[in-house]
């Protein structure tokens, strides 16, 4: 169990390792879930106008 | 040949083109990023004098290397609008810098935490960090333009310039660390002797970096076919 701990200690830099590691994941994710929720919103904003306008589509 | 790609300006016939390439990159970009990391993490050797704190290097040159070759193609992007006036490509232009900012961001940010306990310090104004910080302004700065100008041609030309004007950073970057004496290392993947790098890291290196790569154009690519779909809808309220 404490040599599973080593592996995240990392020599005593774990801090900053995992630290750097995480705002990578957490700004990635954020940045995934802006570009995909706006694709949502315009996909849904989209459907609303061509059925408005009758099935246009170009 | 230039009226060959003519075609390829119309957006449905870009988004069509674009759709089945965009799969690729997520479903490739994924495992590659998956096996870097566990590479990267666990199995590549510790630097001999950074130690451990080297594995912040995975990500943090990935996302600088995209952070400045997107700043390379919204460059590219821009000078082709002027040249041929084909929307399409300012359109693609406009679509990099949101993304791009996440990656100078998380360069800025994990360069930062390696600094702490390599250099003793998160901050130095070195040549090499102050004009990684000039490139997150000048992304900035495009936004802001393509948020005040939304729709408009005058709003598509300044972006165009000022794209263009602060493209005088990215060589700088690139050299800051050869020109001045700098705390930031010199480079040692991309440069003309080869790199000087071990090849235990310089492997999961290029596989985070291609990861990243495909990533950023899954990104760019979705955010293309939603600014074509929003121009649809402009083109459809109008109506109203």
């Amino acid at each position: 169990m404490s040599e599973f701990f080593l592996i995240f200690e990392m020599n005593g830099h774990g801090f900053f390792i995992w630290s750097a590691y995480g705002v990578w994941f957490v700004l990635l994710i954020l940045l995934f879930l802006k570009v995909l929720l706006r694709k949502k919103e315009i996909k849904r904003k989209l459907k609303y106008f061509i059925e408005k306008n009758d099935g246009f589509e170009e | 040949m230039l009226r060959k790609l003519h075609k390829y300006a119309n957006p449905n016939k870009f988004n069509s083109i674009i759709m089945p390439i965009k799969s690729v990159c997520l479903y490739t970009a994924l495992p590659l990023i998956a096996i870097g990391l566990i590479i990267g993490l666990f199995f590549s050797p510790p630097d001999y004098q950074q130690g451990e704190t080297v594995r912040i290097m995975y990500i943090h040159v990935s996302s600088a290397w995209i952070s400045l070759f997107a700043y390379v193609l919204i460059f590219l992007l821009s000078v082709f609008y002027l040249i041929w006036k084909f929307p399409l490509f300012v359109l693609m232009a406009k679509e990099i810098p949101f993304v791009a900012i996440i990656f100078t961001l998380i360069t800025l940010i994990t360069g930062s935490l390696w600094g702490k306990p390599t250099w003793g310090t998160y901050w130095v104004w070195d040549a090499r960090l102050t004009s990684f910080l000039i490139l997150l302004f000048i992304y900035l700065g495009l936004i802001f333009i393509d948020k005040a100008f939304k729709y408009n041609v005058n709003g598509d030309l300044s972006f165009s310039y000022l794209s263009i004007i602060g493209a005088i950073n990215i060589p700088i970057i690139k050299f800051s660390v050869d020109w001045w004496n700098t705390l930031h290392q010199p480079a040692s993947v991309i440069r003309a002797s080869g790199p000087s790098i071990n090849i235990e890291m310089l492997i999961p290196l290029m596989i985070m970096s291609t990861g990243a790569l495909l990533l950023f154009f899954y990104l760019i690519f979705t955010n293309i076919q939603s600014a074509i779909a929003e121009k649809k809808i402009l083109f459809l309220s109008s109506k109203d």
